[in-house]
């Protein structure tokens, strides 16, 4: 999971372990990462998430764990215009450290803002379409997702599409294996992500 | 369309007039066979006809000749014309199509000279337009001529004013020469006259007390003798030493006129400090040698005070010195970047090269820092493309960054940007305060949330780095910097971009080890802060904590623990005096800045603990120079971190005694640290004797009590002697009342 800082990563991850929104959290340091179980198609997977720290100095740190994770997740804040637009420098810094395409989910953050907020008129936001437009430019291995921390909305959904795209990729690599004349099949279901 | 137009005309003049209607009315129809033949070349006409506007002046002209160029001589009316052709088309006698073309090209021929009208026309407006718009500029540039040439003229009677100022200096300074000279040959013949030994012998011992021990006395006292007098060598000296300075021969001058005016004896010093101030730091050995031991360590603090410039406002408020001048180029203005007009006067300070319009002058950013030409290592920075360190080239290092030989060694871009962030705070404290009634802390909204953590784009960043870094004319003005988000960037950025950090990778263990004892005192403090989220009171100095401490336990432990934090914050605060300069003094500007960062938390919502998370990779950094696997470098994290809460422990007096005192070494530190000490033994010996005074209450009271006790056992031994008669009494009372009984059963 990776993204500016304060556009809400570890609240993404909390949300996703616990299912409860702390407002204000602190700064994270380096690296940290927690475990989650996902159901899709009744089989369980456990999954990593991988939580970087957004602050710039800690970039040399975290560039590192880029390599072998099975799927990037780039959060940015719908009411910040410049964490949309960093987006892309993240995107160089994933280019630069893994090199075989892998599942990339584009997370708008704080989609709850624009719902509270729009009535004013007061913030311009990022909207739908242009997180749309952004993934399609990316590449057909990126979607785009609107989510709240604070509500819940869609986190779940989230969580299981990325898991959806990572058995599909891993599929995907499965039958070249197979057509290669090795068989693996996995037994244990364990993937790995970052977020 | 002539002949239509002429046809049409020609009908309603006909109809009025006369007879034939029943003729006419049977030819009308007859035109559809006129079509096949005439009409062929018609349409064209027409079409280019009805595209271009009917012109102004030809009509008649143009449509007479077709109509009448053949019938001019039989003379006919428009209608016996008509009939005519009618005539021919019917008979099938063809128009002789050669007339048709000819005149169909003549058509067309006027047709074009009527364009070509038109273009002319348009022409000679659009060159109207030119001639009145060159005229204007004629116009401009006669004025602009004119006060070009009236300015040349005042500067031109300004410069023979000088001239002639100059020339009359000069020919003081010539009087003053000769009057010198007189007086020194005077002064000479004087001597040789009287030839007074005891003056040149006295002379000789206090000059050359020190070069006659040394190999040069060949030379000076050759001088010496030559000249015969203090003031005659001394003006030697400079002219042989010191001849490359330019402006030695006023000052020279100088010299000799209070030379004139007072005795030779007392005159030796002004000159020496006259010469200390012309070569600070280079001494020339000549001169040590020659010089008396008396006025040397004069020059040596002179040299010292020149060295360390110490200006204290440097950080806040230090004002700019403008002077006026003309403008001979257009030039941008610092502040609002409106182009300066030409020759106008504005206004440019001396110091910081900014260039403001006179009327911006109040809104040029306050603390002047003197401009610093771009080293190797600014356009390094300069030239670094983002977050990547390029390898080789020079070191980039904050002292680089810094004017030489001034002393609260803080970066110009450092000051510039945290003033700007401590402004934007206060502002929003303000606003703050005074919205407070109306919306509760938690919809409040201000700019300034999360100053230093939310990260602000890319490229506005490097940008606005590299417009400080290069800015020629003043720093560019910060105000009109929307996000607040985007100078905090820039600090950070600077930070993150130099080689060796704020703490010096050279002393990163030592602060690792001092800092870590530090927060082994408070790691209770520390959480109960982080619970509560009070941090304020860590800040409020050593002595709340200590009387706080003291009312909440009442024991001695407290203070103890105290004690050992102070001991250990002075082993912290000695490392910290060991830092080079340039980190030292931005360690604690950039500390105090963050500080009140933390201090307006209610605005900003940075508690001291994410900010020393934020800062503890830019401040502290690594401790090696070699790139380290990134496992080591996660490791070295909590370190980090803990030496940023260990920084925030120190109070702001020191902090401040750092950057505002001359000579604030580790010696001045102890001494204050000695003061906190001595205050701490103080408070120690009061808690002791506190102490002491308690137990001796405490005796007394426990003394009171075994007397008290021994007073409640009186009574109980009593009542004890007392039982066995009560018992006695109650048998005798039993007896009594069973003996009763039975007398009564």
């Amino acid at each position: 999971m990776i993204g500016d800082s304060t556009v809400g990563k570890t609240s993404l991850i909390n949300r996703i372990r616990t299912g409860t929104f702390k407002s204000d959290p602190f700064p994270t340091i380096g690296i940290d990462f927690q475990t989650v179980q996902v159901k899709v198609d009744n089989e369980f997977y456990d999954l990593q998430l991988w939580d970087t720290a957004g602050q710039e100095r800690y970039h040399s740190i975290t560039r590192n764990y880029y390599r072998r994770v099975d799927a990037i997740c780039m959060v940015f804040d719908i009411t910040k215009e410049q964490t949309f637009l960093n987006v892309r420098n993240w995107l160089t810094s994933i280019e630069d450290t893994v090199f075989e395409p892998i599942p990339l989910l584009l997370i708008g953050n704080k989609c709850d803002l624009r719902y509270i907020n729009n009535k004013d008129d007061k913030l311009s936001f990022i909207t739908r379409q242009s997180g749309i437009r952004l993934a399609d430019e990316i590449g057909p291995n990126c979607i785009f997702i609107e989510t709240s921390c604070k509500t819940g909305f869609d986190v779940d959904n989230t969580i299981i599409i990325a898991t959806k795209m990572i058995i599909a990729k891993q599929n995907q690599k499965n039958n070249c294996k197979v057509n290669g004349g090795i068989n693996v099949t996995p037994k244990s279901n364990y993937t790995k992500k970052c977020c | 369309m002539y002949y239509s137009s002429s046809y049409h005309s020609s009908i309603r003049v006909r109809r009025d007039p006369r007879q034939p209607v029943a003729f006419f009315l049977s030819n009308l129809p007859n035109p559809s066979p006129l079509p096949s033949i005439v009409e062929m070349p018609l349409p064209t006409k027409k079409l280019t006809k009805r595209t271009t506007p009917p012109p102004p002046l030809p009509p008649p002209s143009l449509s007479d000749p077709p109509t009448l160029q053949k019938p001019s001589t039989i003379k006919l009316s428009a209608l016996a014309m008509y009939d005519d052709m009618t005539r021919y088309s019917n008979s099938n006698n063809l128009v002789d199509f050669n007339e048709v073309n000819k005149i169909i090209s003549l058509v067309k021929n006027f047709d074009e000279c009527r364009k070509k009208w038109a273009d002319a026309l348009d022409t000679i407006h659009e060159r109207d337009e030119t001639i009145v718009k060159l005229q204007e500029e004629i116009h401009r540039l006669n004025i602009h001529c004119e006060s070009m040439k009236k300015a040349l003229a005042r500067e031109s009677k300004a410069k023979e004013e000088f001239q002639k100022e100059c020339n009359v200096m000069r020919n003081k300074m010539a009087l003053l020469r000769s009057m010198v000279a007189d007086q020194q040959r005077q002064q000479n013949d004087a001597e040789h006259r009287t030839s007074n030994d005891c003056i040149a012998s006295r002379y000789i011992d206090n000059t050359d007390q020190s070069s006659i021990g040394d190999d040069q006395t060949d030379t000076d006292t050759g001088s010496l003798l030559f000249d015969k007098s203090d003031d005659g060598l001394e003006s030697t000296q400079i002219k042989s030493t010191e001849s490359n300075h330019r402006f030695e021969p006023i000052i020279e001058v100088n010299d000799e006129m209070e030379n004139e005016s007072s005795e030779s004896k007392p005159l030796f010093k002004p000159k020496l400090t006259v010469k200390a101030i012309r070569s600070a730091s280079v001494i020339s050995e000549n001169q040590q040698h020659r010089q008396r031991p008396q006025p040397m360590p004069r020059t040596v603090n002179l040299v010292r005070s020149q060295t360390t410039k110490l200006e204290a406002d440097r950080l806040d408020s230090r004002p700019h010195r403008f002077m006026e001048k003309k403008a001979f180029k257009t030039l941008p203005c610092t502040v609002c970047s409106v182009a300066i007009g030409f020759y106008s006067s504005y206004s440019t300070c001396s110091e910081c090269r900014a260039i403001v319009h006179i009327n911006c002058r109040g809104r040029l950013a306050c603390p002047c820092l003197p401009y610093m030409a771009p080293n190797t290592s600014i356009r390094k920075m300069i030239s670094l493309p983002g977050d990547k360190v390029l390898s080789g080239g020079k070191f980039l290092i904050i002292g680089d960054f810094v004017p030489d030989l001034t002393r609260p060694c803080v970066p110009a871009i450092l000051i510039h940007c945290c003033n700007e962030i401590d402004r934007r705070i206060r502002q929003a404290m303000e606003d703050f305060t005074t919205t407070n009634t109306t919306v509760s802390v938690q919809d409040f909204e201000s700019p300034v949330v999360g100053v230093y953590r939310i990260s602000a784009t890319d490229q506005d960043v490097r940008q606005l780095r590299n417009r400080i870094l290069r800015a020629e004319h003043g720093l560019p003005n910060l105000d009109r910097i929307e996000s607040i988000h985007t100078i905090c960037g820039v600090v950070k950025m600077f930070l993150r971009n130099l080689e060796d950090s704020l703490v010096s990778r050279i002393m990163w263990h030592n602060f690792v080890r001092a800092s870590s004892q530090i927060n082994e005192t408070i790691p209770k403090q520390l959480a109960m802060d982080d619970v509560n989220d009070d941090h304020d009171k860590r800040d409020s100095g050593v002595d709340d904590n200590i009387s706080d401490h003291t009312r909440s336990d009442g024991d001695g432990m407290a203070t103890n623990t105290m004690m050992n934090k102070n001991r250990r914050l002075l082993v912290l605060k000695k490392v910290i005096c060991e830092l080079p300069l340039p980190h030292r003094d931005s360690l604690a500007f950039l500390i105090r800045h963050l500080n009140y960062v933390a201090d307006c938390e209610r605005v900003t919502f940075m508690k001291r603990s994410a900010l020393a998370t934020i800062f503890a990779p830019t401040i502290v950094g690594n401790s090696k120079f070699c790139p380290q696997s990134p496992a080591d470098l996660q490791r070295e994290i909590p370190k980090q971190i803990m030496v940023m809460t260990a920084l925030f422990e120190i109070d702001d007096k020191f902090w401040q005694q750092l950057l505002t005192e001359n000579d604030f070494s580790i010696q001045s530190s102890f001494q204050e640290n000695g003061r906190t000490t001595n205050r701490l033994v103080k408070n120690m010996s009061s808690t002791i004797d506190q102490c002491v005074e308690q137990s001796q209450q405490q005796q007394q009271q426990q003394s009171k009590l075994v007397k008290k006790s021994e007073t409640f056992k009186q009574p109980s031994q009593q009542q004890q002697q007392q039982q066995p008669v009560k018992s006695a009494t109650i048998k005798r009372h039993r007896s009594f009342v069973e003996n009763i009984r039975k007398t009564f059963y």
